[in-house]
């Protein structure tokens, strides 16, 4: 009984300690950022030339799925591929499938700061943005055979037929590219019912399902970018600084304080089992 | 004539629709029925999103009126979910400024940070299971600690931290994963057939 | 005096932060205050957004003389008979509806998605001529592929010395298992990072 209360003691110590650092080391650089370089990926390089590489009046699928429990990884790379795909000569057709949250955070997060960097264009010629469809996977499969079976009104209400930008789109067969932004089950639900069509398709990952989504690449994703990480590296391509870019200073000082943590964990626990039992 | 609305009709309805979405896939001209089951799908998971509002009042109701343990908490729910509802029904339907404001402030906020909360566990979990109790254990504290360390910035400067960490999750890592994707393909396969001939039935 | 109701969400929002985040010294009132109301919060939008679609998908079509809705309103309405000890299961039909098509849809993009092009995405090219690291990374795949599926195989016995196989498929695993937790450490991380970013610059306005 005594060694279990010494146990669990040494555990919330130890608990304690991590915790403590790991705020403290949290904080110190957001209040004075060290601003270190970052280096570009090879697969965020591959993401930022498929988008370079589209022709002018090129038809993008935007896919938002960012629900409000992955906004810090997703929303940063969301951001900077709309201001990307704003800037250039596009039509872009946002799609709100899958999360139920998407549309309102798109709507409270992600447009006032598209409209703040002043680069959205004319809503209804370049651009139209639809509304939530329930029913995850199957609302998907729906919208991607034919999107006026289900959607007939745009996220203000307008008819899509009305919409110049939707003429001639009718599957996502009419479309030139398709770009996500999710957790796993967007992605498989994509990779299920959009990729057969064999329109391209590159997303951005959240970094935990990074090893989940590399199996698909790149027969079926053909660029997947990493995370907050991969959105730090986009943002500095494409020449916008923003929410990732000042993160990356923390990831510094927090993965350096676990990664001691650890090697420090492993160093007593290996001189406990081997060096302390011999003595 | 219950055993027929409550067993056979549930099944027709299932797997003539798997049939339906399958021959969809095969077959040109089963498109127009296959397109009207989706669609009809969609409305019904609207439908289903009524349910939680439904089951949930029921079930905080009967726990204030029985004035079971932490009922107070209940109320809470309660005055949450018919707060979200009055400013979520302001015209224009979910995009009133209030409705904008409290989801803003309560709701993505407690959805980011409930997620987020979970960084402290994470770290307390990495410090306590990543021990090289063994070969495989050495193995998956080893990957992880590279694919770790790989996604801070300092790395780049450090050493080939990134580079590893990118063979780790191009090669073994994609090799593994293959594997279990292509399991779990068949599993999903299998389990389709099982609710088509009527060995699963989900809906129970 | 005018309210500044940006500054007073500020405030709310530090407060569902920090309330979360007290979860690190064990459940507690404000804990439970702000994960009832949350959930309260969640719910209500849910159902909110229910009703929108129901209107947008069922009812004005049906004004405007698509008929066959019908269908998916009445199953979908007989969802909630399940309240009703007499007429519960007729709020079956509408789940196995749902069941039906998300498994046909499922199975349709498993074989696909899932299986082929993943076996495809194995064992193309296995040795690339004048490129002998990418042959080798190509063989590890393929090995790691085949003995992951056979770690999956509970029809019959690996004896000795194919348990070889086994084992080689356990440290796959592990090696798969350990990156992932590696970016799972990360990724909360990065969230963990954006609240506090939130507290230090916009609630407390330090930096």
């Amino acid at each position: 009984m005594g060694v279990a209360k010494e146990q669990k003691r040494r555990g919330n110590r130890d608990k304690i300690v991590l915790w403590g650092v790991l705020i403290i080391l949290t904080i110190i650089p957001i209040i004075r950022p060290l601003g270190l370089p970052i280096p570009i990926d090879p697969m965020t390089q591959e993401f930022y030339n498929i988008i370079e590489d589209l022709p002018p009046g090129g038809k993008v699928w935007l896919g938002n799925a960012v629900g409000s429990g992955i906004i810090a990884e997703q929303l940063p790379g969301i951001l900077g591929c709309a201001t990307r795909l704003f800037e250039k000569d596009l039509k872009i057709v946002i799609f709100n499938i899958i999360d139920i949250e998407a549309e309102t955070i798109f709507a409270q997060r992600s447009m006032p700061e598209l409209e703040n960097r002043g680069v959205l264009k004319e809503y209804g010629k370049d651009w139209a943005w639809l509304p939530y469809v329930p029913g995850v996977e199957t609302a998907l499969a729906a919208v991607a055979a034919d999107i006026r079976a289900t959607i007939t009104v745009d996220h203000y209400g307008t008819p899509i037929d009305q919409l110049e930008v939707m003429e001639g789109i009718n599957s996502v067969n009419d479309f030139d590219l398709v770009i996500l932004f999710g957790h796993t089950t967007p992605f498989f639900a994509y990779i299920r019912q959009i990729v057969p069509s064999g329109v391209p398709f590159i997303t951005q990952g959240l970094t935990m399902d990074l090893p989940l989504m590399m199996p698909y690449y790149p027969i079926q994703a053909k660029a997947i970018m990493k995370g907050l990480n991969g959105a730090a590296e986009y943002e500095s391509l494409i020449g916008w600084p923003g929410l990732a870019i000042s993160a990356s200073d923390v990831l510094n000082t927090t993965h350096s304080w676990v990664f001691i943590a650890v090697i420090g964990g492993n160093i007593f626990y290996l001189y406990n089992t081997y060096v302390r039992r011999e003595e | 004539m219950t055993s027929i609305i409550r067993d056979q009709i549930p099944w027709f309805i299932a797997g003539a629709s798997i049939i339906i979405m399958f021959g969809d896939y095969i077959l040109d001209p089963m498109a127009v029925i296959a397109t009207a089951l989706r669609n009809w799908a969609v409305i019904v998971a609207a439908f289903a999103m009524g349910l939680a509002m439904v089951s949930m009042t029921i079930f905080h109701f009967r726990a204030i009126s029985q004035r079971q343990s932490g009922w107070y908490y209940s109320i809470c729910t309660l005055a949450g979910m018919l707060a979200m509802i009055i400013v979520a029904f302001m015209p224009p339907m979910t995009g009133s400024a209030q409705f904008n404001w409290l989801y803003k402030w309560v709701n993505t906020v407690s959805g980011q940070t409930t997620y987020a909360a979970l960084a402290f566990w994470i770290s307390a979990a990495a410090y306590r299971t990543l021990r090289v109790r063994s070969f495989e254990a050495t193995l998956m504290v080893v990957a992880a600690m590279i694919c770790m360390f790989a996604n801070a910035p300092l790395s780049a400067l450090l050493g080939p931290w990134k580079p590893a960490a990118s063979w780790f999750l191009a090669v073994p890592s994609t090799g593994a994963y293959r594997g279990i994707v292509i399991t779990s393909a068949c599993g999903m396969i299998a389990l389709g057939l099982r609710v088509l001939l009527g060995r699963l039935r989900p809906w129970e | 005096m005018a309210i500044d109701w940006n500054i007073i969400g500020i405030w709310i929002g530090a407060f569902y932060t920090i309330g979360f985040f007290t979860l690190a010294i064990g459940v507690n009132p404000w804990l439970r205050f702000v994960e009832s109301t949350w959930l309260g919060a969640v719910v209500g939008f849910a159902f909110a957004v229910g009703v929108k679609n129901i209107l947008s998908l069922g009812i004005n079509p049906l004004m405007k003389g698509d008929v066959s809705v019908v269908i998916a309103l009445a199953l979908g309405a007989l969802l909630f008979s399940r309240f009703i000890n007499q007429y519960r299961h007729f709020s079956k039909w509408g789940v196995a509806l749902m069941v039906g098509v998300g498994s046909g849809l499922g199975i349709r993009g498993a074989v696909d998605g899932m299986l082929l092009k993943q076996i495809e995405a194995t064992f193309i090219s296995p040795i690339v001529i004048g490129d002998l690291w990418q042959s080798i990374n190509n063989i590890i795949i393929i090995v790691m592929v085949l003995t992951t599926l056979s770690y999956f195989v509970f029809s019959f016995e690996f004896k000795k010395p194919s348990d070889i196989l086994l084992k080689l498929g356990r440290w796959s695993m592990m090696i798969a298992f350990g990156a992932a937790f590696g970016n799972t450490v990360t990724f909360r991380f990065n969230l963990f990072i954006e609240r506090f970013t939130f507290l230090i610059r916009t609630w407390l306005q330090i930096a």
